[in-house]
């Protein structure tokens, strides 16, 4: 179906000439104009910071990250220095210090410890070995290999 | 010169007001005579024209191309929905597809009482009000093919309703107009 049958060239004429309206006023164009400005300026500020935002966000985390990693090594290095201290203290205690401990590291200072106060205990093995298979008898714990 | 579509991506991509300014300058006249025509009263339509342009201006960052007159119509038409149709029954074309009612049955119960007929001259009033007597679906539809110019094809797609219905409505709109001023058969 053609769009011309549908329309009437003198009654299209009518209805513009019946509707007609005068140009735009110059003071709503000015005033469209004002508002038109102030929503461009608007956009472009929120077109920063959403293109900002999530840097800001990055950076954000990033800074408050550190601290909380530094703290988590000081915590890891006191915790550390604690258990060998105390381990040191032990060996004291039990008249097993001398020069060569202080070279040992935590785990070593721990063993030789162990082995000189507790020689038939593995202290890090806790799995439970028949006793009969180290030839050691009265104790639920069996060294380790 | 740029044209309709390349001044308002410069105003909604960079802010360039005087590109938008150059795009009222254009289309104010008929877009304003559109919303004049779906207005039942004269003293709505510039508060109408005017609210038209600000939600263009607001909403065009979401243009992407095509026909800015389309885009006008669109927004201008949804301007014409909030304001004109607030506490004024009329009828409503999403209501004739839900009762599903006959377009031509639609049409036959809608004519003016002889007195009316009569009464109504060849000038600008009489064609305003016949025009506003017509159906909400048929007027806009001859608003939009005449103040828009828009395709038919366009103005289904905003009217939301199929190319057929158009072309239908704009014909039984004209039949109608030229009945009531008397101009033809």
């Amino acid at each position: 179906m053609s769009e011309e049958k549908h329309e009437d060239s003198d009654l299209t004429a009518a209805v513009r000439a019946a509707f007609e309206v005068g140009d735009i006023g110059a003071d709503n164009l000015r005033a469209l104009e004002q508002f038109a400005g102030r929503e461009a300026r608007s956009r472009r500020f929120r077109r920063a910071f959403f293109r900002v935002a999530p840097l800001v966000a990055a950076a954000f985390m990033i800074v408050a990250t550190f601290p909380l990693l530094i703290h988590d090594r000081q915590i890891e290095a006191a915790s550390k220095f604690d258990v060998r201290a105390t381990i040191g203290l032990l060996c004291e205690i039990d008249g097993i210090g001398n020069e060569e401990l202080v070279s040992l590291s935590t785990g070593d200072l721990l063993l030789a410890w162990q082995d000189a106060v507790f020689p038939e205990r593995d202290l890090l093995d806790c799995g439970e070995v028949p006793d009969a298979a180290y030839g050691v008898e009265g104790h639920g714990i069996g060294r380790g290999l | 010169m740029l044209d309709d579509g390349q001044l308002l991506t410069a105003y909604a991509r960079d802010g360039d007001v005087r590109a938008f300014s150059e795009l009222i300058v254009r289309h104010s006249r008929w877009l304003a005579a559109y919303l004049r025509g779906l207005s039942t009263s004269e003293a709505d339509v510039e508060d109408a024209a005017q609210e038209t342009w600000m939600r263009v201006i607001k909403s065009c960052g979401r243009y992407r191309g095509g026909s800015v007159r389309g885009y006008l119509v669109r927004v201008a038409r949804s301007v014409a929905i909030d304001r004109f149709r607030r506490g004024c029954p009329m009828l409503s074309v999403d209501a004739s597809d839900e009762l599903g009612v006959p377009l031509a049955e639609m049409m036959a119960d809608d004519t003016p009482p002889p007195d009316v007929l009569a009464e109504l001259r060849a000038n600008a009033e009489d064609v305003r009000r016949a025009v506003r007597s017509l159906p909400e679906g048929q007027r806009e539809v001859l608003m939009m093919r005449i103040e828009g110019e828009l395709a038919f094809r366009e103005i289904a797609e905003v009217m939301g309703i199929p190319l057929g219905t158009a072309l239908t409505w704009m014909r039984s709109a004209t039949v109608r107009l030229r009945e009531i001023l008397g101009g033809g058969k």
